[in-house]
């Protein structure tokens, strides 16, 4: 397994490399000037202008500029420095990202307990009353509109019954409306994964053997149904989880938290050029985490995966079979 | 066919198992009524459909339901009716009284668990015994299946379709059964394995002395094993006698069917070959006798009764009308 890790790592060069390439060349054939709107839009001078595009090397060629970037990434770590403000990019994304990651996290681990709670629910007690309601809250979480459910809660718990803080980021309280939001738009969708999920491996013909052995029901939905039925809601958690970190540009915008969504929409706005690119850097790397965090849980999961990893880090070494394996009944 | 009713173990009497499905209901098992003696082997043998693993299924109250429900009938286990127990009290007969062998081992193991865990869980749940005890009993079981116990700690996909089946057979046999159902156990194998997994399971019924009820295609297995014979035609049992009465006194068109189709019982071509014509659509069944459309024999009168259960005898019992003067001891 440990084979298998280092050799997703390594693969994590080509991919970022990928990444800035791609970044480097959207923004070199998006429309728009930095240096038109640096020097303060249309009705600049066309010297001005000239003398800010000079400046930040915009009319060396598209090769030079991007080498001129890796190596300074490599050598330096340095990921940019911002047109605009000219302050470097790693330090704002280190202020923000960690916003961004504490509400991602927050929300998909509520999302997760609340939606599979529900979803477990409603599969053994399907079409009955209460796998109706959970199924039109379900539907109520997927479609309404994040701003909209923002501010009915702001307007209830902050503004009506003063218990809760309307914005900002300092406290506990802060985060409570921003990750309920996030958090019940991505647990009904949970829910809807977890039931249909649950569902298909009831029908299975291993579940029936479970019964047949005299297995309490209580342990053949735990121990037999449940953890099967995971192995798809554990990807539908870590692809909401990952695109979480790329921010939530308007649940930060309600709610006024410095987060990376809003940062890298402002610079794609103001065409700032290395923020884009430092936090898409930033953000791919976060990603493959994400999608290593959900791989490697995939294999705790389930045992046909830990052999295909074991057999793509060509382990030779043999996994001594343990006779008390398998969790308490 | 009340006679001797304390001698067996286990008595069926008028089953009848529906699937409420949204295209109507299938009458899977329709009244079927049977006997089993302690250490006997009946066999069920039918076409696809004809309501055998619904029947088995029935056995040990676990048809899926929705859609599947128990409509009528008893099921007696040593005198106690089973589908009058609650739900614990099933779940204490499940796996340790009653077992069974699944048509598919494929898919009947729980992919995410080891085979040893599998098998010790069945016999933590029937035993006061601690985790290490049952785990050093679950590697005895593999060893009479077959299979190394060193490979306790593995899963189902590190083992062959056989082997699974072996796991399979040591998870219904682990416990010691009253009853084994085993339900087309080699089916899905290939034929060199299926001897062999029918060798291990032949011999530890032996040696554990257990009943069986046995769900095949194969004659050719039948007439190895059985003691008893039940004939399965569109959920009913169309004839039923120890192995001599059924395969060498014949009487049901049906039954007699199936032998001729057969091209050499003694060759190995022993499988079922689909005889002329379709079995009648389970949801919407006939109220006169279900084989007419297929029979060769068919008279005038088939057509306007249900045809009664007659012993012809010997308590060998047949379902159709060409018996219906005969009685017990007229032959
Ligand atoms: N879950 C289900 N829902 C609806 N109908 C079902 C279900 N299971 C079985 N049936 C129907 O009940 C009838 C009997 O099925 P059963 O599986 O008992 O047949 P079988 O004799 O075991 O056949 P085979 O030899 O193919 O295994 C068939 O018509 C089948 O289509
Ligand atoms: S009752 Fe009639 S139709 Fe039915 S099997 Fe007997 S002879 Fe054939
Ligand atoms: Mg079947």
């Amino acid at each position: 397994m440990g084979r298998y890790v280092l050799k997703r790592l390594l693969q994590l060069i080509p991919v970022l490399i990928g990444v800035m390439l791609l970044a480097f060349l959207l923004n070199e054939i998006a429309p728009g000037d930095p240096a038109t709107l640096l020097a303060g839009g249309e009705s600049a001078t066309p010297e001005k202008i000239a003398q800010i595009r000079a400046e930040l090397k915009l009319d060396d060629p598209f090769i030079l500029r991007f080498g001129d970037y890796v190596k300074k990434l490599v050598t330096e770590g340095n990921i940019g420095v911002s047109y605009k403000t000219k302050q470097p990019v790693a330090a704002e994304v280190a202020h923000r990202f960690p916003q961004t990651f504490k509400m991602a996290a927050i929300s998909a681990i509520l999302a997760s307990i609340i939606g599979i709670a529900l979803g477990i629910i409603s599969a053994i007690k399907q079409y009955s009353f209460l796998d109706n309601i959970i199924a039109m809250f379900s539907l109520l979480g997927v479609s309404m509109p994040v701003f909209w459910s923002s501010l009915l809660l702001i307007l209830f718990f902050a503004i009506n019954l003063k218990w809760l803080p309307s914005s900002g980021f300092s406290t506990w309280k802060h985060w409570i409306l921003p990750c309920v939001v996030i958090g019940t738009s991505m647990a009904a969708s949970i829910v809807r994964m977890t039931r249909s999920s649950m569902l298909e491996v009831i029908r299975q013909d291993y579940i029936r053997t479970a019964r047949a052995k005299g297995q309490v029901e209580r342990v053949v939905i735990s121990k037999h149904a449940l953890k099967n039925a995971l192995i798809p809601v554990v990807t539908n958690i870590g692809m909401h989880f990952g695109v979480l970190l790329g921010g939530a540009v308007i649940i930060e915008t309600i709610f006024v938290i410095p987060g990376i969504g809003k940062y890298i929409t402002d610079a794609i706005r103001n065409r700032d050029y290395p923020v884009v690119q430092g936090s898409v850097l930033v953000l791919a790397l976060a990603n493959s985490f994400v999608n290593l965090g959900v791989d490697l849980l995939y294999a705790a999961i389930d045992p046909r995966i830990r052999t295909q990893y074991r057999n793509m880090g060509k382990m030779k070494k043999k996994k001594a079979a343990l006779p008390l394996g398998g969790k308490a009944a | 066919m009340s006679t001797n009713e304390n001698a067996s173990f286990l008595e069926v009497k008028n089953l009848v198992i529906h699937y409420e499905t949204d295209n109507g209901v299938v009458e899977a098992v329709n009244n079927i009524s049977f006997k089993m003696n302690r250490g006997e082997t009946l066999s069920l043998v039918g076409e696809t459909g004809a309501g055998k693993t619904t029947t088995a299924l029935g056995l040990l109250n676990l048809v899926p339901n929705p859609p599947g429900r128990i409509i009528a009938g008893e099921i007696l286990l040593n005198g106690e009716n089973l589908l009058k127990m609650s739900a614990h009290q099933m779940q204490k007969i499940r796996g340790s009284k009653i077992t069974m062998i699944f048509q598919d081992p494929m898919t009947s193991l729980n992919p995410i668990e080891t085979v040893g865990e599998q098998i010790s869980e069945v016999i933590r749940l029937h035993n006061k015994v601690s985790r290490s005890e049952a785990a050093q009993m679950a590697c005895d079981m593999l060893e009479k299946v077959g299979i190394p116990a060193e490979r306790y700690g593995d899963y189902p996909h590190q083992f062959s379709g056989g082997m699974k089946q072996r796991v399979v057979i040591a998870i219904a046999l682990a416990c010691d059964p009253e009853l084994l159902i085993s339900d087309e156990p080699t089916s899905a194998l290939d034929v060199t394995i299926q001897a062999q997994v029918l060798d291990t399971m032949r011999q530890l019924k032996k040696e554990l002395k257990t009943s069986m009820l046995m769900i095949t295609h194969d004659l050719g297995v039948v007439a190895e094993t059985s003691d008893n014979v039940a004939v399965m035609y569109a959920g009913e049992i169309v004839e039923y006698g120890t192995l001599r009465q059924v395969f060498k006194d014949t009487r049901h068109p049906y039954t007699q069917a199936l032998f001729d189709s057969l091209p050499d019982i003694n060759k190995n071509v022993k499988r079922l070959i689909p005889i002329k014509g379709l079995t009648p659509d389970p949801s919407s069944l006939p109220n006169y006798c279900s084989f007419y459309d297929r029979c060769t024999k068919r008279m005038e009168e088939c057509k306007k009764t249900d045809p009664a259960v007659v012993d012809v005898g010997d308590g060998h019992l047949v379902k159709c009308l060409l018996f219906a003067s005969e009685r017990s001891g007229h032959e």
